[in-house]
């Protein structure tokens, strides 16, 4: 009697002690962070842009770990430096999913560095979080599998400039359009247009603005004035230049040195009218056109927070596209978690369907190939800043017209 | 066990040390291919899939820069060719990079003779600036040609494979083409052919007089070079299945090569052995432990340091320790052993 009680205590005490022992093995794993990871071009072409991105990044971090991490863990970003290159960022992802053994995936920035990681994600079967870059043959291809925010892909990247034009009376328009493209994945597309649909070319057409001027131009180009003699010389009064960040930088000085003063003159390819270098462009930065996906003044959960923050901690009074696109997939991806309540990649994706969410850019839903509806502001650089010139509901300011 | 290295010809220790040197590489071999066979973490195989593809370009070039003494920047333009010359016959043809990677390097040779007629006629620092040149004006040509679809590039699809089965199929694809251009360069140097090449680099007016045929020597050898290069990046394209020029054409390639070149030891089959691995594993160390940038200038920093104290680089290092060796070993008959 006496044996068969102790062994029943025993028993008892080694059952109480593996529940223990179980219990805080899961605890552990439960407190373990939530890694999220990505990489941008921290170093090299695209590192302006880039560390708009990482600043976002880290004040997220800061933040959603102070509201408690999602589903109750802390969340750890896991951002390396691809250098702006495609071959590094493919190795990069291959040691955040197979080493690092990351959560959830952030996409790189640009469409450049994405096009080469995104077969290596696919391959693994997990969700892209796109806040990085467009494409439409990318996110076609991805089959729902990236979800994207920027508000409008590479075909309608003139679209709210023209949409502009559409507006305007008739003598207000422009006559001959001159168009600078990279030559870049991206910026062919934004002035080819994708299947058909949208780029710059089909816009001129459709406003009756007639074409004088269409040239390409390679990467690390750093002398304009050959392009910028040939718009002026056929009498564009429409400069549309589809590129990167430092090149618009340059084509607007040289178009100022050549003391050239086309009517429209629209960065349509990255949206830099709102990067801390354009500002110091000085008189050259004036009247240029850009879009936007979305602008403070329109008040979007966390926007105006944002805006401080690269007031305050940037020391950028203009808050840059990027800031705001990279804000939208980090609030897409926490309320994507929270609402689903898990990591599994299927059950957000089913979520993320058939969710709204609330962020940045707006009150936004995603439509089947993960891109969100189309939606752009056209901001105009007036007297040192950005002022939102079109639609007339978000408007901000008049457009300065000669 | 690095007794490989200290080794050329000699004597009875001689031997045992190249014997010593022959096992170490056979059991580098076996190692690094059961570590193929068995390893799991996608990430090192990821990344010795990468050295091995910069031992077979900087074995490539040794060829002609090293042992020929031809400053060659103009690696990424055979590899690039190589790379599209695969990327297009999939994109119209759909056929396999790798039933077309000889197509690729054969592509690649033809354009390195064509490129070399003129170009291997220039000495010193002119051959150097033309290759270097050579690269960007054919990216130029491929940046706006329509059968490589210009700025857009050429996506490929993946191969049905897992991701570890995938890195495994390109770890093994360039481990054999390593060890095969390995065998091919340590078989060049101990060749005729080999030793005309260096006569080359030492005088190519003595070695013209004392009967060598320089101008073939110099065009056989760019050819065989340029050919591996042209398989190798015909591999890559269907590894990286997304083709741009910018990537593929890229001067980070050729001038990785010459790094690796001269940090291991330019002229000898030892030398990429010894830095592509050293040079990528630390790139890759400190890219995700401190910060990319970095990267370039310790390597800066390295080739400075060789460039005025080692000129030889981590084999002329080795073969001054082994001189020394030899030395305290034998001071006697030490000079003669070690000068073999």
């Amino acid at each position: 009697m006496k044996s068969l009680k102790s062994a029943g205590l025993r028993a008892a005490l080694i059952a109480a002690a593996a529940l223990l022992t179980a219990n805080a093995v899961v605890q552990a794993q439960e407190k373990q962070p939530i890694l999220i990871g990505g990489t941008l071009g921290l170093t090299g072409f695209l590192s302006e842009g880039s560390a708009d991105y990482k600043a976002v990044y880290d004040r997220w971090n800061d933040e959603v770990n102070k509201r408690g991490g999602l589903l109750g863990r802390p969340v750890k970003l896991v951002i390396y430096n691809d250098e702006s290159t495609p071959a590094v960022a493919q190795s990069l992802y291959s040691r955040l999913l197979d080493q690092d053994k990351v959560d959830l995936l952030l996409a790189p920035f640009s469409t450049f560095v994405g096009g080469a990681v995104l077969p290596i994600v696919q391959s693994h079967n997990k969700l892209f979080f796109n806040g990085g870059f467009v494409s439409m043959a990318m996110f076609t291809n991805a089959k729902g599998s990236m979800i994207g925010t920027y508000m409008y892909q590479e075909p309608d990247y003139p679209r709210g400039l023209f949409e502009f034009i559409k507006s305007l009376p008739a003598d207000k328009r422009p006559k001959r359009a001159a168009i600078f493209t990279y030559q870049s994945p991206f910026p062919i597309v934004v002035r080819d247009g994708y299947n058909g649909y949208g780029g710059a070319l089909r816009f001129v057409k459709e406003a009756g603005i007639e074409l004088v001027v269409n040239e390409q131009f390679p990467a690390n180009t750093t002398d304009f004035n050959a392009l910028v003699q040939k718009a002026k010389g056929a009498n564009a009064d429409m400069v549309l230049h589809i590129g990167q960040l430092n090149d618009s930088l340059q084509v607007a000085r040289t178009i100022q040195q050549q003391d050239y003063k086309p009517a429209f003159f629209c960065t349509c390819g990255s949206p830099v009218t709102s990067i801390a270098a354009w500002a110091k462009l000085g008189a050259a930065a004036e009247r240029a056109f850009s879009g936007t996906p979305a602008w403070p003044t329109q008040k979007h959960p966390g926007l105006v927070e944002l805006s401080e923050f690269f007031k305050k901690e940037r020391k950028q009074d203009t808050l840059p596209a990027y800031a705001i696109v990279a804000q939208t997939i980090l609030q897409v991806i926490e309320q994507a978690v929270n609402g689903a309540g898990t990591l599994d990649q299927e059950k957000l994706r089913e979520y993320i369907y058939k969710s709204e969410f609330k962020t940045a850019s707006g009150n936004i839903r995603f439509q089947e190939n993960g891109t969100p509806v189309y939606s752009q502001l056209l901001l105009q650089f007036q007297n040192g800043k950005n002022e939102v010139v079109f639609p007339a509901k978000d408007k901000t300011a008049d457009a300065i017209l000669p | 066990m690095l007794s490989i290295f200290f080794v050329r010809k000699g004597g009875a220790e001689d031997r045992t040390l190249r014997l010593f040197g022959l096992v170490f590489c056979v059991l580098g071999l076996g190692a690094l291919i059961l570590y193929g066979a068995i390893g799991t973490k996608q990430g090192i195989l990821s990344l010795l899939g990468t050295v091995f593809l910069y031992v077979t370009l900087t074995q490539a070039w040794n060829i002609l820069g090293g042992y020929g003494g031809y400053l060659n920047f103009g690696t990424a333009t055979f590899f690039g060719v190589g790379a599209y010359t695969t990327a297009v016959l999939f994109h119209h043809y759909g056929l396999s990079p790798f039933l077309t990677a000889p197509i690729a390097g054969v592509m690649a040779a033809l354009l390195g003779v064509i490129v070399g007629v003129p170009t291997l006629r220039l000495r010193g620092a002119y051959f150097a600036i033309v290759t270097m040149i050579i690269t960007f004006a054919v990216q130029i040509v491929v940046l706006n040609a329509s059968i490589t679809q210009g700025p857009m590039g050429i996506f490929l699809p993946p191969l049905k494979l897992s991701p570890l089965a995938l890195e495994r199929l390109f770890f093994f694809m360039f481990l054999g083409l390593a060890v095969v251009v390995t065998l091919l360069v340590y078989a060049i140097e101990n060749s005729n052919f080999g030793w005309a090449l260096v006569a080359v680099r030492e005088d190519e007016d003595a070695a013209e007089v004392i009967g060598v045929k320089t101008t073939r020597i110099k065009y056989i050898a760019n050819a065989v070079a340029t050919f591996i290069i042209g398989i190798a990046g015909g591999i890559f394209a269907q590894r990286i299945m997304y083709l741009d020029p910018t990537t593929a054409f890229s001067f980070d390639i050729s001038l990785n090569v010459v790094l690796m070149a001269v940090i291991g030891g330019a002229g000898t089959w030892q030398g990429p052995l010894i830095a592509a691995p050293l040079i990528l594993v630390v790139a890759d160390m400190l890219r995700v432990t401190f910060t990319s940038e970095v990267n370039r200038v310790i390597f800066s920093i390295v080739v400075i340091v060789i460039a005025l104290y080692l000129p030889h680089g981590a084999m002329g290092f080795m073969t001054s320790l082994r001189q020394k060796y030899f030395k305290w070993r034998n001071p006697k008959t030490g000079d003669e052993v070690a000068s073999a």
